[in-house]
């Protein structure tokens, strides 16, 4: 489970598209479903390009791209093709660039990388010959891992739906959906001293974070949401009567707006 | 392919609604080119409301919208405050707000590629103008207040305004007088706040000449502000003056209700597969006596004299079906000096009979959200409440199938039965919170 810094990709003027720049600021909208689509490169043989320029030199170690449909892509820093990210964990490929994946969302993790620039360049899509398409790019880096994992029964996520019902005369419900917002509920048990600041230090942050439980290169459930933690810090609560027991406590997140 | 019909009748539907404010430069004093969307930080949404002769022929309500908005980062902060999203721009005060509502449909295709469709065309439900103070508090919260903008005219009086002729000007010459009005060196003073277009003022034009608007020292307008002209002027013609969802200013009859049908609404036991059935609640229905009058005075003349006025009356006479019989008279005095001779005052006084002497039913209903319809549009209401047995349940049953002997009376009552019956809308409501819809409107002939 890991703690994600604030997305260093935030503004417009940051990115550079080769097509459809009006919808370029969907790269960085949270919104999946404003997806970023190229024009005119719906053939396998034409590359598209993304590239984010960070206006100044940046520190990343977590990169994410969600909601896309491409199956050969390259993920490079600086301009330079070979400037491929090293990843460390497991993946269909050991370095950023994807030959035959098959998923819509990849979480890349790999050791912090100092650059000023990243570029996606796209080859091919899941269907041949289609538009590429992206919904969201995250570029940051690692606040916290929390390698101090909860039971399987004290972890809570929650996709709540925002939604009004209405009772029509006839006793019939119609929904009207206004947004999805991913909440948690993390129940941890004899955590260290060390576990616990760490864990304070991130309660603390007067920024959002990015939550991202279960972040893989392949198979990836999607989850990587900007939160926040609201309430009490109840984690300075011994576990049991013996101090080496260590702390217990819970923590919640819930999703910022967009 | 989704329609604001199909989306309005599916069961589960996805909606959407952002708020945008426009600030002015200090530089020019005019507003900046794009809206700024504060939809992040509203807490609370409010309530649109535009209404006309709801609770009296010919008197308009600026209704108020009160946004909450979350101020955590002083981003409602006055201009002054660095922190504030209107640091370095012209008050916050006639900042321009604009609303937007609707439908959305969404769908992934097998490219990979999301289509994304907002529903109606034009998204826009409302456009008004920040008036009123904004208080901080230790929420951290501010209400913006939100008027019509029509707010712009009771911002300023009247005998300012330049362009009087000596002879006097029409309804429809006074409000292209205010459309044109300059701070005397070429920058408008009102259509700013209106889209910065002649296109944004629909306007009627008039005939009858208004002796007593000739100069800006006349003594009906020395105390008067531009609002309190127009709808004197609206009383005269029988018009309405109200700003359409987008932000257009109209200034035209009443009674001109077009012949489509905008909505048509479907409630209990009446189907319909293009509406589907969006009818929550009848809040009432019924003739509404407080609109109804059987005797029109107009007093057009200063003096207290049996011939300054003009008076069309129905006469009561002692019969089942005469109507001031049976309600009595209710009487509308109106009293306007601009009304120039006694031909304008007859026409005016028997124009507002015809409509006001009429017994028209109000239905007053609430709907789940319906995002395009406007005030005077024509709409068509299907209901039909539960069926009611009048009599004991013994009196179901026919007894003798086939047969004339025997059979009993199966007669059932209904308490509120409509089938296409058409309204104009007076006064519409959308609660954006709940996204539903609250109408008032009145019967039309079908």
């Amino acid at each position: 489970m890991e703690f994600l810094g604030l997305n260093l990709f935030n503004t417009s003027t940051q990115s550079t598209v080769d097509s459809n720049t009006a919808t370029a600021t969907y790269l960085y909208n949270r919104d999946i479903v404003f997806q970023w689509s190229s024009d005119g490169y719906d053939n396998d043989l034409t590359t598209s390009s993304v590239t984010i320029n960070f206006g100044s030199t940046v520190e990343v170690n977590r990169f994410a791209i969600l909601g896309h449909n491409l199956k050969d892509f390259t993920i490079f820093y600086d301009g330079t093709t070979s400037n491929t990210f090293s990843l460390t964990t497991t993946a269909a490929t050991t370095t950023s660039d994807f030959s035959a994946n098959s998923d819509t969302s990849n979480y890349l993790r790999f050791d912090t990388v100092t650059l000023t620039s990243i570029t996606i360049d796209m080859q091919s899509t899941h269907v041949a010959d289609s538009e590429k398409g992206i919904g969201y790019v995250f570029a940051g880096e690692l606040d916290y891992e929390l390698t101090h994992l909860p039971a399987a029964s004290g972890y809570k996520p929650v996709f709540d739906v925002k939604e009004i019902k209405h009772l029509i005369g006839d006793g019939g419900s119609r929904i009207h959906t206004i947004q999805e917002k991913f909440n948690a509920m993390i129940k941890l048990t004899n955590m260290t001293k060390a576990v616990r600041d760490s864990l304070k230090s991130v309660f603390d942050r007067k920024d959002p974070f990015n939550f991202v439980p279960f972040g893989t290169s392949t198979g990836w459930d999607e989850v990587l949401r900007e939160c926040v933690w609201p309430g009490k810090f109840d984690l300075y609560t011994f576990a049991d009567n013996s101090i080496d027991a260590g702390y217990k406590g819970s923590i919640k997140v819930e999703e910022t707006p967009f | 392919m989704a329609t604001v019909k199909s989306l309005s009748k599916a069961n589960k539907t996805k909606v959407f609604r952002r708020a945008y404010v426009k600030r002015r430069l200090v530089s020019t004093g005019l507003f900046e080119t794009d809206w700024q969307e504060i939809s992040e930080d509203i807490k609370r949404w409010g309530t649109i409301k535009s209404e006309v002769d709801t609770f009296r022929a010919s008197k308009f309500r600026l209704s108020t919208l009160m946004l909450k908005v979350a101020n955590d980062d002083g981003r409602y902060n006055p201009e002054t405050d660095d922190a504030s999203l209107w640091f370095g721009y012209a008050s916050r005060e006639r900042s321009l707000v604009k609303i937007e509502a609707g439908y959305v449909d969404e769908s992934l295709g097998a490219d990979g590629i999301w289509v994304r469709n907002e529903f109606p065309t034009d998204t826009t439900a409302y456009v008004g103008v920040m008036s009123g103070e904004i208080l901080l508090n230790d929420q951290n919260s501010v209400t913006l207040r939100v008027k019509p903008l029509t707010q712009v005219f009771r911002e300023f009086p009247a005998q300012l305004l330049t362009g009087w002729t000596s002879t006097g000007i029409t309804a429809s010459d006074f409000i292209f007088m205010l459309r044109d009005m300059t701070d005397g060196s070429s920058n408008y003073l009102f259509r700013p706040f209106f889209g910065d277009t002649t296109s944004n003022w629909n306007v009627s034009t008039t005939t009858v000449t208004y002796s007593d608007l000739n100069t800006s020292s006349a003594k009906d307008i020395i105390d008067a502000n531009c609002w309190q002209v127009i709808q004197k002027l609206a009383e005269s013609e029988n018009f309405v003056p109200y700003v359409s969802r987008s932000g257009v200013f109209n200034f035209g009859s009443k009674t001109s209700v077009t012949a489509t049908t905008a909505w048509e609404f479907y409630g209990i036991n009446t189907y319909n597969t293009e509406y589907g059935n969006t009818i929550k609640k009848i809040k009432n229905f019924g003739f509404k006596k407080t609109n109804y009058y059987s005797r029109v005075s107009v007093r057009y003349v200063d003096t207290d004299t049996e011939t300054s006025y003009s008076i069309v009356e129905a006469t009561m006479a002692v019969a089942g079906d005469n109507a001031v019989w049976n309600l009595g008279h209710r009487i509308l005095n109106i009293e306007n000096f601009w009304i120039p001779n006694t031909v304008t005052a007859d026409a005016l006084a028997q124009t507002i009979f015809d409509d006001a002497s009429v017994i028209r039913n109000h239905l007053e209903f609430t709907t789940s959200f319906i995002p395009q319809i406007e005030i005077l549009d024509r709409i068509e209401v299907s209901y039909d409440s539960a069926d009611k047995s009048p009599q004991s349940r013994w009196d179901f049953n026919n007894w003798s199938p086939g047969s004339d002997e025997l059979y009993w009376d199966d007669s059932r009552g209904d308490s509120l039965v409509m089938s296409s019956k058409a309204f104009k809308i007076l006064s519409a409501k959308i609660n954006l919170d709940k996204m539903e819809c609250d109408y008032i409107v009145r019967e039309l002939d079908n």
